[in-house]
């Protein structure tokens, strides 16, 4: 039997020796809010997609849920919805951000504060402002512009940059259907070689692409196979919090990101 | 008649048992026994001489390919932390071997501990508590060891295996040699930097390997570094800036910072002598009820602050005259170092720096509730560092525990060491050059050549 969709409790069963946890009452929370959330929001999926810690202690859960993902120029689409919480009960949207807050997003690092009401303050060099001229005097310094970005674009922006660079499944787990869906591959067989990078893929390669994990930047990802349970823990180390675990002799996987929703630039330094 | 008779002793005596011998011998074996024994149930010693396996000594890694052994053999040995111990039977007289009296030793709850990080949502998750908490029992009543006290301090993540650590001290401290003449002394067994002796191993009842003592030049290269562990105690660690030591003693010195930066008591709990520092249980402290915990305030730093010269208490050079007053400026900076005072709460440590965007710099701890609910009774609360991520403080009333659960690397903004000057070429002056001394004048030719 080949899952459809990760398990929660193996999720985190799997993932908790990564510290990869959730607090107990928000665990129990989940169980009973996500199903809610997912008829809520007329979605076929909604799963636990991780954690940003924040400073004020209230962490951010996000949930990730899709109904269909395409595959098109060899490339798999999923048209994925996000929600975040602070409490595990009560989920609300996370609404995408467009191309020009994101590029700010980018400037701001470390936790985000817990407040969903904040908004960070950004100021850039105007364009539009005359360029000053060597020698003369200046008047008065062109206003920089001041942006507000709120803080839960910089989280959606964090949240969209790790599922870009990891959402990790194993190679050949799904499959393109006569519509041109991107379907659980229901025939599939297991990773022969779960130790390989190349057992494991991003979900955004089209099925068939033969794009692995192997094709990332080396030294990215690390895997600790268990050859005695058949259980591999896949880690990203530049974006040092996600984890995926691949169970071969129950064929079930899922992964999960707790962290602060920063990449991790030093990795070069750190190999 | 007498033809299968004979191929019958025959075929007995081809057929080989599991331990080696044929199949005639270990019957003539156990008639042997029996007759020369002659016990009152012969019958039932006849059965068990001949039919019964002799029980497995020990846990016997299970038939596995190659590939997999070693993986199974740490999976034994987790289990063996698991159940009573299984009685070991002496194979020449069939009596259990007693064994040796389990140490004496101190241990804090462990597995509540446990309880308390899983209602926070940090730590390890309790399944791996529970087996921690069992390793710490397994390392405590090893006889041979001598622990006097154990503590599970947390775990690193690395690229290629994991490392557990524990924090003991020990009944007899090892030897420390001397530091080198003309450095920084190091801090003896028992104090400061070296107050706790650290057994690491990679899995959890695994074989444990002890961490050596930490030295100042350790402890000053490893705040340069910023490095992922990889698992393995012999990996080198860094070409450059130079690290003093393997990877067993970079783990040391993480363990050294961590330590000391982030495991915590609650206010109060203990005193502080004025002169010695030495801390002492306050007889008179009362936990705090609800989330009060959860506020940086209420905690405060259990271990003594490493100074910039890689110790707790500074070490100054004695001045060249020992009646006369030193001059100003003798002692460096380093030396003149004072710190924060010894149990000094968690709101007075640093915030992290200022970022892009945010006015008010991050603070240092960030508080963390078990429910989301205030009114919620009995809840725990606790802090979480945001200077070292993954280390973590939790209570609930006078139960309080810290945790390490981490990759080993503090939240700073990196910048890698910059490349030595280049080092001069020529140390005297250049060949051609005026500020030579001048040419001696030959001397006068003698008239004669």
């Amino acid at each position: 039997m080949v899952q459809l969709e990760p398990n929660f409790t193996l999720v985190l069963k799997h993932l908790a020796s990564c510290g990869a946890v959730i607090p107990a009452e928000q665990q129990a929370a989940l169980d009973h809010s996500l199903p809610i959330k997912r008829i809520e929001a007329g979605l076929k999926t909604l799963v636990l997609w991780g954690r940003i810690t924040a400073l004020n202690g209230k962490d951010y859960l996000i949930a990730e849920g899709f109904n269909t993902a395409t595959s098109k120029d060899g490339l798999a689409t999923y048209e994925t919805k996000y929600f975040y919480s602070q409490d595990g009960a009560r989920w609300s949207d996370l609404q995408p951000v467009d191309p020009d807050t994101a590029v700010r997003c980018a400037r701001i690092k470390g936790q985000l504060s817990g407040d969903a009401a904040k908004n960070y303050e950004l100021t850039e060099k105007d364009p539009n402002a005359p360029e000053p001229v060597e020698g003369e005097e200046q008047e008065k310094e062109p206003e920089p512009l001041v942006f507000q970005i709120s803080e839960l674009s910089v989280l959606r922006y964090r949240v969209d940059s790790i599922t870009a660079a990891t959402s990790v499944i194993p190679t050949d787990s799904t499959i393109v259907n006569a519509a041109s869906q991107v379907v659980p591959n229901r025939l599939f067989a297991g990773c022969a070689y779960p130790e390989k990078l190349e057992a494991y893929q991003h979900r955004t390669a089209a099925p068939g692409s033969g794009a692995t994990l192997a094709q990332d930047l080396r030294g990215t990802w690390c895997v600790h196979y268990d050859s005695f349970k058949g259980v591999a823990q896949v880690r990203s180390l530049l974006w040092p919090g996600y984890f995926f675990y691949y169970a071969a002799n129950e064929l079930t996987w899922g992964a999960l990101y707790v962290g602060d929703g920063n990449r991790n630039n030093d990795l070069i330094f750190m190999l | 008649m007498a033809a299968d008779i004979g191929q019958a002793l025959a075929y007995l005596r081809k057929c080989k048992t599991t331990k080696g011998n044929s199949v005639y011998d270990e019957l003539a074996l156990a008639l042997a026994k029996v007759l020369e024994d002659r016990p009152v149930n012969a019958v039932e010693a006849l059965e068990t001489a001949v039919l019964s396996t002799p029980p497995a000594a020990s846990l016997t890694v299970p038939l596995v390919p190659a590939t997999s052994a070693a993986a199974a053999a740490k999976a034994v040995a987790t289990a063996a932390l698991f159940g009573e111990p299984a009685e070991v039977l002496d194979p020449e007289s069939g009596e259990p071997i007693e064994p040796d009296a389990p140490n004496d030793f101190e241990c804090e709850d462990v597995e509540g501990d446990g309880n308390l990080f899983d209602a926070l949502g940090v730590g390890l998750g309790r399944p791996e508590m529970q087996a921690a908490m069992l390793a710490v029992k397994k390392l405590g009543e090893d006889a041979k060891r001598g622990v006097a006290t154990v503590r599970f301090f947390g775990k690193f993540f690395g690229t290629q295996a994991d490392y557990y650590v524990f924090e003991t001290t020990l009944k007899d401290n090892p030897d420390m040699p001397e530091a080198p003449e003309g450095t920084v002394p190091y801090e003896p067994y028992g104090e400061g930097v070296n107050a706790y002796i650290y057994f690491v191993s990679n899995t959890l009842g695994g074989p444990l390997t002890q961490l050596p003592y930490v030295t100042p030049d350790q402890l000053k290269a490893s705040r340069l570094l910023h490095r992922f562990l990889t698992g393995r105690l012999d990996a080198p660690v860094s070409a450059y800036p130079a690290f003093p030591g393997k990877e067993a003693e970079y783990l040391r010195t993480l363990i050294a910072r961590i330590s000391s930066a982030t495991v915590c008591c609650p206010v109060g709990f203990f005193l502080a002598d004025e002169d010695s520092a030495e801390l002492s249980p306050n007889d008179e402290w009362e936990p705090l009820k609800g989330r009060e915990m959860g506020l940086p305030v209420n905690w405060a730093h259990r271990y003594p602050h490493i100074k910039d010269q890689g110790r707790t208490v500074t070490y100054k050079r004695d001045p060249p005259d020992e009646e006369e007053e030193p001059e100003k400026n003798f002692w460096t900076a380093e030396e003149m170092e004072e710190g924060p005072a010894p149990l000094s709460p968690l709101d007075q440590d640093n915030p992290l720096a200022l970022r892009d965007g945010d006015p008010v710099p991050p603070p240092a701890w960030s508080p963390l509730h078990a429910s989301a609910s205030v009114t919620t009774r009995n809840q725990v609360a606790g802090v979480r560092s945001n200077r070292w991520p993954g280390a973590v403080c939790a209570c609930a009333g006078r139960h309080f525990a810290s945790l390490y659960v981490g990759w080993g690397l503090k939240a700073v903004n990196f910048t890698p060491a910059p490349p030595p000057p280049p080092a001069a070429q020529w140390a005297e002056p250049l060949l051609e050059s005026n500020e030579l001394p001048p040419k001696p004048a030959p001397p006068e030719e003698d008239e004669d050549e």
